[in-house]
């Protein structure tokens, strides 16, 4: 072993490509052609580049790929701090986004409709009935007393959608709602949805609409 | 960005991941869980546990793909957190062994050989065996410096970004790793005319 071979047995394990510059290289070399324990040491090195090579071809085999992947889902979706979307990815459709807009608009109004106007009709209906003597009259308060739940908002329906022609009669009329009115409604309302009960939803309220429109009004 | 001969996964399909498309991760994970799988069993040696390691770093991965900087490579991400993963089981699996070996003595060896003869498949059996007769005896981090420059292919600098050192780092453990194993393995073998093939 010569003087600077301790130096060289680092280079000449690292003989590979990246590993050493070419000045490097060519001192090895050069060292090389004079040292024959160096160069034993290099013929080794090249003996293991083989059993890389062989190494490197025998790629583990991954047994049931499939299987790992379900796996290691199934533990990410039960993993409770991990949010998952699957379907997120849609919402970046222009045309998705329309569509989802539009619906929720939809649904807000519609939400806001029933919340305001269709579930209290009273609030449209409690000044339109008044007597011209001055007396006035509170239907909501003669309908709280007297009539059942059904029936009670079948009228206020009813007074909901009477439509202008109605409300304006009976304003011109002067009549008012008395309570034996109110009784006289609920009466005719109770034989009328007795009759109807095992109707469709759709079918019941067209029948209940033209129920009050030309039976009650008439009353009117 | 080190450069890498490693195909890597298309922007959007990352994306779409961060965004939590389990659809898409499950595509990436297709694209790339061999490669894990082959990393993770050549170090530890073991096919049960290195199928662990690739679940537990894909489940990292979902987790933390929202931090997941996009000046790295997608390949060397993996890699670390493979690397990671390997190396807090080879600490523990050194601890446990340790403390099986001085409560049980020898028994513990042959139990744990059967356990693997059933487990692992005949061909990863035998690579592991090979790659354990040569890595034995190496430090942690100069067997994974061997296995990535060596039998992964990496270049030193990708090697060094994976396992978060020097360059130089990694070729000292290298020169160290592969002193060690033709030391052992090579010094009696009369190898002839490779000396042209080599210079």
């Amino acid at each position: 072993m010569k003087m600077n071979c301790g130096n060289l047995r680092k280079h000449i394990h690292l003989y590979q490509p990246g590993e050493l510059s070419e000045p490097e290289k060519k001192f090895l070399k050069r060292h090389l052609s004079d040292c024959s324990s160096c160069m034993d040491i290099a013929k080794q090195m090249g003996t293991y580049e083989q059993l890389m090579i062989e190494l490197r071809e025998r790629k583990p085999v991954l047994p049931e790929p499939n299987k790992l992947i379900d796996n290691t889902l199934n533990a990410i979706m039960q993993d409770k701090n991990v949010n998952i979307m699957p379907f997120k990815g849609i919402f970046n459709m222009p045309l998705a986004k329309v569509a989802a807009s539009i619906f929720i608009i939809f649904q807000v109004s519609l939400f806001c409709y029933q919340q305001f106007f269709y579930k209290n009709p009273v609030r449209q209906t409690q000044t339109l009935f008044y007597s011209d003597d001055k007396e006035r009259f509170n239907i909501q308060e003669v309908l709280n007393k007297e009539i059942a739940g059904e029936y009670k908002t079948v009228i206020l329906n009813f007074l909901s959608v009477a439509g202008p022609e109605i409300r304006n009669k009976a304003i011109i009329k002067g009549k008012t709602l008395s309570a034996e009115d109110v009784k006289n409604y609920s009466l005719k309302v109770r034989q009328f949805t007795s009759n109807i009960n095992n109707i469709d939803k759709e079918q019941k309220e067209e029948l209940i609409l033209h129920f009050i429109k030309n039976e009650l009004s008439y009353n009117l | 960005m080190t450069e890498s001969k490693l195909k890597q996964p298309h922007p959007h399909l990352i994306e779409k991941c961060i965004k939590g498309d389990v659809r898409s991760f499950r595509e990436l994970m297709g694209m790339y869980q061999n490669m894990a799988f082959s990393i993770a069993f050549r170090i530890v040696c073991n096919e049960e546990d290195a199928r662990d390691i690739v679940q537990n770093a894909f489940i990292k991965i979902w987790r933390n793909l929202k931090n997941f900087k996009k000046e790295m490579l997608f390949t060397t991400w993996l890699y670390r957190i493979v690397i990671n993963l390997c190396y807090d089981h080879q600490k523990t699996a050194a601890r446990r062994k340790k403390a099986l070996a001085d409560m049980y003595s020898n028994v513990y060896e042959s139990k744990t050989i059967a356990r693997n003869d059933i487990s692992q498949q005949f061909e990863n059996q035998d690579l592991a065996e090979r790659i354990k007769e040569l890595a034995n005896g190496l430090t942690v981090k100069q067997k994974m410096v061997f296995i990535l420059r060596d039998i992964e292919e990496l270049s030193v600098r990708e090697a060094a970004e994976i396992l978060k050192i020097s360059e130089g780092a990694v070729k000292t453990n290298l020169y160290l790793a592969r002193a060690s194993i033709r030391e052992k393995y090579f010094v009696t073998i009369n190898s002839g005319g490779y000396e042209n093939e080599l210079w």
